[in-house]
């Protein structure tokens, strides 16, 4: 009896591998295509029909796959539902709980992501993802002691991730942790040495007091990336603090010579005519500056009160 | 979740940028005349006054407003506060830690600072005799260290009502603890406190965003955290939460006149709070945080063009030193 059961199965196993693919596992097909990046192929061969068929073991996988592969074809919707399907089936996987956080997010909807985060959390305590995504939301919404710990815990795992230690960093600073933050931009030099990274750290030694290192670290963002214009004109407004106006009028002019009715840069050269005594120069520019409130609001505001204020004492 | 999907396109759209300090043309202009102005001494630029409303619980979302500004180095020259507000700034403009007010704000429980423990309440029942709020004077004098008006770091006033004259009195020097207890001496729990011939209750019912208090001392330009409440679906359960209720309600119709003397506001959305929600404090700072987090960009811009005289005086070529 036992022989003839055994001899059953024998005959029956290849005949469940030879009908889901050649290593027995159902998901080996899809697997194959989601590794190779076919995803619209993988979104194609997970058809509701056949995630019906599959065991249970198989199916979170199979939803995984299926979730990114709608993700990387730009389908946030659908990967959105797939996920949220999913979680309600599988409401411990760790997978499908970190990609549903994730993609809510990475799409603002903080509000629904913050609670998934927290659960897998309760599951995996040192998850770094979670983390990281716990430290992005606090961090959007201003809770800088909480995001702070976030960062620290997702960053003892993700050590070599550039952009996360800068972005630690920026925490560090908006809560005036100023050498904690230098050295944790300093990592993210190491790690990638980057414009936005030296912008970093300029704003760092800017609040540390330390106003020439920071201009130095603008020039090397500049010299990085002179596209910055942003990075420039930062730098028109700090050589004004640092009273160097030779080196504040230089920025102004270059952004002159790509958009010569700049708000910001029409505001720094009336600040160095104004130093200069020049200040009929000076009002025309802070016209210019005040006309230009559909680009730079707070700018076009304050030349105007500027403006006002120095018409009443000519 | 046809609607997720929308809200999720929507919000795709227009989801913040990375994570990066703001270059934005408004931003580096903001900072930067911002810092200007935070350089100059007190006496060059407008005199800053921090106002912290009543509002029992809610108002430690004070500290959440606190704890923003601070990280902004936003300058703070003089402090007032009524009732738990004038708890949290006698606390602040004594030089408390944000850390530890906040930690303090965490733990207040339905007792801290009011002796109301079983045999106080059987007592306020059945002998029909009001309770001691004593307990709030040990408290501010035990973090304090027995700090007078004049010790403070920041200059500080606090509101209490007279209930002779239904007068609003100003206090700003002297004995801190106990004028802060009678700032906190809620109408109909706690006993009148007996001070220089006055008889002194919460001054949440006269002075609920204490504008004038802040201007008392010197304040050009006043920003106000207002912690009002929402009772819109509050049904009081029992006496106290009644008479508590239409105290607070009467302090905040008052109050419509004062926020038009601010010069800012940030109001914590904290309304649903209930008086005596201790488990939901640490909410409560968060809303202070969320709330002052929205609105720090606006208040710097609006503090920076009001103090553009002081400004501009740094904008003129300086006159030559005469050597000798």
């Amino acid at each position: 009896m036992t022989r003839s059961l055994l001899l059953a199965l024998a005959l029956a196993t290849p005949a469940r591998a030879g009908l889901w693919g050649p290593m027995g596992d159902p998901l080996a097909g899809p697997k194959s295509l989601f590794e190779s990046r076919k995803y619209a192929e993988v979104i194609a061969a997970l058809t509701p029909d056949f995630l019906q068929k599959l065991k249970r073991d198989r199916l979170a996988q199979a939803y995984l796959y299926l979730g990114l592969s709608y993700q990387w074809t730009g389908s946030l919707g659908s990967a959105l539902s797939t996920y949220q399907v999913a979680v309600k089936l599988f409401p411990k996987d760790l997978n499908l709980l970190s990609e549903l956080a994730t993609l809510l997010h990475q799409s603002g909807l903080d509000e629904q992501a913050q609670p998934l985060f927290q659960r897998v959390l309760s599951i995996h305590p040192n998850n770094a993802r979670a983390h990281l995504g716990l430290a992005e939301i606090d961090r959007r919404l201003g809770l800088l002691e909480s995001s702070a710990e976030h960062y620290e815990t997702a960053l003892e795992i993700m050590t070599d991730q550039a952009p996360i230690w800068r972005d630690y960093a920026e925490v560090l600073l908006a809560s005036r942790d100023l050498k904690t933050a230098e050295l944790a931009i300093s990592r993210a030099l190491q790690l990638s040495p980057d414009a936005d990274s030296r912008i970093d750290l300029a704003f760092i030694q800017r609040v540390a007091g330390r106003l020439d290192e920071a201009l130095a670290s603008l020039d090397e963002a500049l010299r990085e990336d002179p596209s910055r214009n942003d990075a420039a004109l930062a730098k028109g407004l700090w050589c004004l603090e640092a009273e160097r106006f030779h080196d504040a009028k230089l920025a102004a002019s270059a952004r002159f010579k790509i958009d010569p009715e700049d708000p910001l840069a029409r505001w720094i050269a009336a600040r160095v005519e104004l130093r200069e005594g020049r200040t009929n120069e000076a009002l025309k520019d802070l016209r210019v500056a005040a006309e230009g409130g559909r680009r730079a609001r707070f700018v076009a505001e304050a030349a105007k009160d500027l403006l006002s204020k120095l018409e009443a004492r000519k | 979740m046809t609607l997720l999907k929308a809200a999720l396109c929507a919000a795709l759209l227009c989801s913040p940028a990375a994570a990066a300090p703001d270059l934005s043309e408004d931003a580096l202009l903001r900072d930067h005349l911002f810092r200007q102005l935070v350089a100059m001494s007190p006496g060059q630029r407008p005199k800053v006054g921090l106002v912290f409303s009543a509002g029992s619980l809610r108002a430690t979302a004070h500290v959440g407003v606190a704890s923003v500004l601070e990280n902004a180095g936003f300058p703070v020259d003089v402090v007032a506060g009524t009732s738990m507000g004038a708890i949290m700034g006698a606390l602040y403009a004594g030089g408390t830690p944000i850390k530890k007010l906040r930690e303090i704000a965490k733990g207040i429980k339905l007792s801290s600072g009011t002796n109301l423990n079983a045999f106080t309440l059987i007592r306020y029942v059945l002998a029909d005799k009001l309770l001691s709020s004593a307990a709030t004077e040990a408290f501010i004098h035990q973090q304090l260290g027995g700090m007078r008006f004049e010790d403070l770091k920041k200059p500080f006033a606090c509101v209490a009502a007279d209930l002779y004259s239904g007068e609003a009195i100003i206090f700003r020097e002297g004995d801190l603890a106990l004028a802060v207890r009678a700032s906190m001496n809620l109408p109909g729990i706690f006993a009148p406190v007996e001070y220089r011939h006055r008889y002194l209750v919460d001054g949440g019912v006269v002075d609920y965003i204490p504008i004038d208090a802040a201007r008392l001392l010197g304040a050009q330009w006043v920003l106000a955290s207002v912690t009002e409440a929402d009772y819109t679906h509050s049904k009081p359960s029992n006496v106290f939460q009644s008479l508590e209720q239409v105290v607070d309600i009467r302090g905040s119709l008052l109050s419509r006149e004062q926020r038009r003397q601010a010069d800012f506001l940030i109001e914590p959305p904290v309304g649903d709070i209930g008086m005596y929600e201790t488990a939901r404090s640490k909410e409560a700072i968060d809303k202070g945080v969320l709330a002052a987090n929205k609105l720090l960009p606006s208040a710097m811009e609006k503090l920076i063009l009001f103090s553009m005289d002081s400004l501009l005086k740094d904008y003129f070529p300086r006159p030559a030193v005469k050597r000798p």
